[in-house]
């Protein structure tokens, strides 16, 4: 309510000038995603509300450096987003087009209708948006490129160039998504309690998807400006807050959180990969392994340790308020091992016996070969490369195309003092191996075996 | 005798199917078009499929016609089955 005889407020001077880009670099971070859930909770129209909130951040970069930044850059930026969107409605009834809408139910149109900012009231919108974007009738290729175009607000070059394909073909393909999102049933909406978990499962993988595509950008001219590593847990704190103690968010968020700080350590100068063992651990940022430690400390806390050091007694744990999904264990997993290397003061000092427990547990969780060739290495480490050996049998037929089986056990056979076999095991590596780092590490390997 | 007849292609108007209907004795109970193809969601071995289902899903075996508030319910409402699939598509308009 405004009142009319109030007195004008002083405008208080921002004490540090703003640069325009700086300020439409915050309002793209603070409201991209909230724009465009609220216009699709409006109007019903995913293809239109992107488009507009595109549309509204280019005639901000247009306006603002001439009229000076608004005093609510958000409430700006959905003004002018919602013309956008009523003028392509109002030419599309010109031309008589019937476009389907998406499901959104009355209240919560009524509601995004209503709002004027979008710092405001944004929960309901936010967390549909992620839910619609990840929603399993969808391909799950486009659930990661609709979650980094709709949630994330990368251009579609910039999902093209992460997701490895042709600029085109990714806007064929977000085309046709938001088409399939627009008309085929699919509801912008939170999934009701009962389906919550498995929802939230596919919304895990996406966003993990999004994260690991940050770590592996194809060639290309179009940087990226933002880290994905970065956005990829900002949206899970989203989620986290949203959605509070939901263990597969909980895990998720302590494993990026610890492979997000190695980021600085992972690449040598020449920009070629640096192994764990060999990082500059003096450069990993403590602060995130914290965090990520104290997350799993109130997720072991919660559901109980994940790893007792042994078969015998059940853990009677209470996990009603805390169900827990085969994939939130399996993240919590990645994440106490990955937690071990991070709290390790050097590699010598990792713990093996326990990364190779955990990898035990996590192999009986997925059944996964890739999984036990892990395990393999851990066991080793711990008890020598003989345990390893004997764990690597039958992986050759398991991951034929997968030259880390033959280069694993070339070197556990190097260690156990075999090197004629370690030489064979070596050449069966170099048959399947395709980075040229990898090559020239093996075949350095297979030259300094003695006698070879 | 009920009678189902799927409509191929594309088939917006009915080109005169009431006027033939009653001049043969029959009735019309519904006729429905449904949105095109990239809207369509196959559920097999309850799982959603982003496509129409083709003839590897199996021979046509019946027809639902549901009132659901989202896409969400209908694959809730289907029977979960091992064997054969369900084409999933809005009605047009």
């Amino acid at each position: 309510m405004t009142d009319a005889a109030a007195p004008v407020p002083v405008p208080v001077p921002v004490s540090v000038p703003v640069s325009v880009d700086d300020a439409l670099a915050d309002a793209w971070r603070a409201h991209w995603s909230r724009l465009i859930g609220l216009l699709i909770g409006q109007f019903a129209r995913p293809d239109l509300a992107e488009d507009a909130v595109s549309d509204a951040f280019e005639s901000a970069a247009k306006h603002w450096p001439d009229d000076g930044i608004p005093t609510n850059p958000g409430a700006w930026l959905l003004t002018a987003a919602r013309r956008r969107v009523l003028d392509r409605l109002r030419s599309e009834s010109v031309l008589r087009r019937k476009e389907p809408l998406m499901v959104v139910d009355d209240e919560m149109r009524a509601l995004a209708a209503a709002a004027v900012d979008p710092g405001a009231h944004v929960a309901d919108e936010q967390l549909r948006l992620v839910f619609m974007c990840c929603h399993p009738a969808l391909a799950p290729d486009d659930r990661v490129a609709l979650t980094l175009r709709f949630v994330v607000g990368l251009t579609t070059a910039e999902i093209a160039r992460l997701l490895l394909v042709q600029e085109t073909a990714m806007a064929a393909r977000l085309t046709r998504a938001k088409k399939r999102l627009a008309s085929s049933g699919i509801p912008f909406a939170t999934p009701p309690a009962a389906r919550l978990d498995e929802r939230l499962d596919v919304v895990a993988t996406v966003v993990y998807l999004a994260f690991t595509s940050g770590y592996h950008p194809g060639d290309g001219d179009v940087p990226l400006r933002v880290d994905l590593g970065d956005e990829a847990i900002r949206l899970l704190r989203v989620l986290d807050s949203l959605l509070p103690d939901r263990v597969v968010v909980r895990a998720l968020l302590a494993l990026l959180l610890l492979q997000h700080s190695r980021r600085d350590t992972r690449l040598d100068p020449t920009g070629a990969l640096v192994l764990l063992p060999d990082q500059d651990r003096s450069r990993w940022h403590r602060d995130e392994i914290a965090e990520a430690v104290g997350i799993l400390r109130s997720l072991d806390e919660a559901t109980g340790p994940a790893v007792t050091g042994s078969d015998s007694g059940d853990v009677e744990v209470d996990r009603s308020a805390h169900r827990t999904t085969a994939l939130a264990q399996e993240y919590h997993l990645q994440a106490l091992i990955a937690a071990e290397h991070a709290t390790a003061g050097t590699a010598d000092a990792t713990r093996w016996d326990v990364i190779a427990a955990f990898y035990a547990e996590l192999e009986a969780l997925t059944e996964s070969p890739v999984v036990r060739l892990a395990r393999a290495v851990a066991v080793a480490e711990a008890s020598g490369p003989e345990a390893g050996l004997s764990l690597l049998d039958g992986l050759e037929d398991a991951l034929p195309r997968h030259h880390r089986v033959p280069a694993v056990r070339a070197e556990l056979l190097t260690r156990a003092g075999h090197p004629a076999a370690a030489a064979a095991a070596y050449r069966r590596a170099l048959d399947l191996v395709t980075n040229p780092t990898e090559r020239a590490h093996l075949e350095s390997r297979l030259a300094a075996l003695p006698d070879a | 005798m009920r009678f189902v007849v799927l409509e191929r292609g594309a088939s917006a108007d009915d080109g005169g199917l009431a006027d033939r209907a009653a001049r043969c004795g029959v009735t019309v109970l519904a006729r429905e078009v449904v949105r095109p193809s990239e809207t369509a969601t196959t559920v097999l071995r309850r799982l959603a499929l982003d496509r129409p289902s083709d003839e590897h899903d199996g021979p046509l075996a019946g027809v639902l016609l549901l009132d659901a508030p989202d896409l969400d319910a209908v694959l809730d409402v289907l029977p979960p089955t091992d064997t054969g699939a369900f084409e999933v598509r809005p009605v047009a308009g």
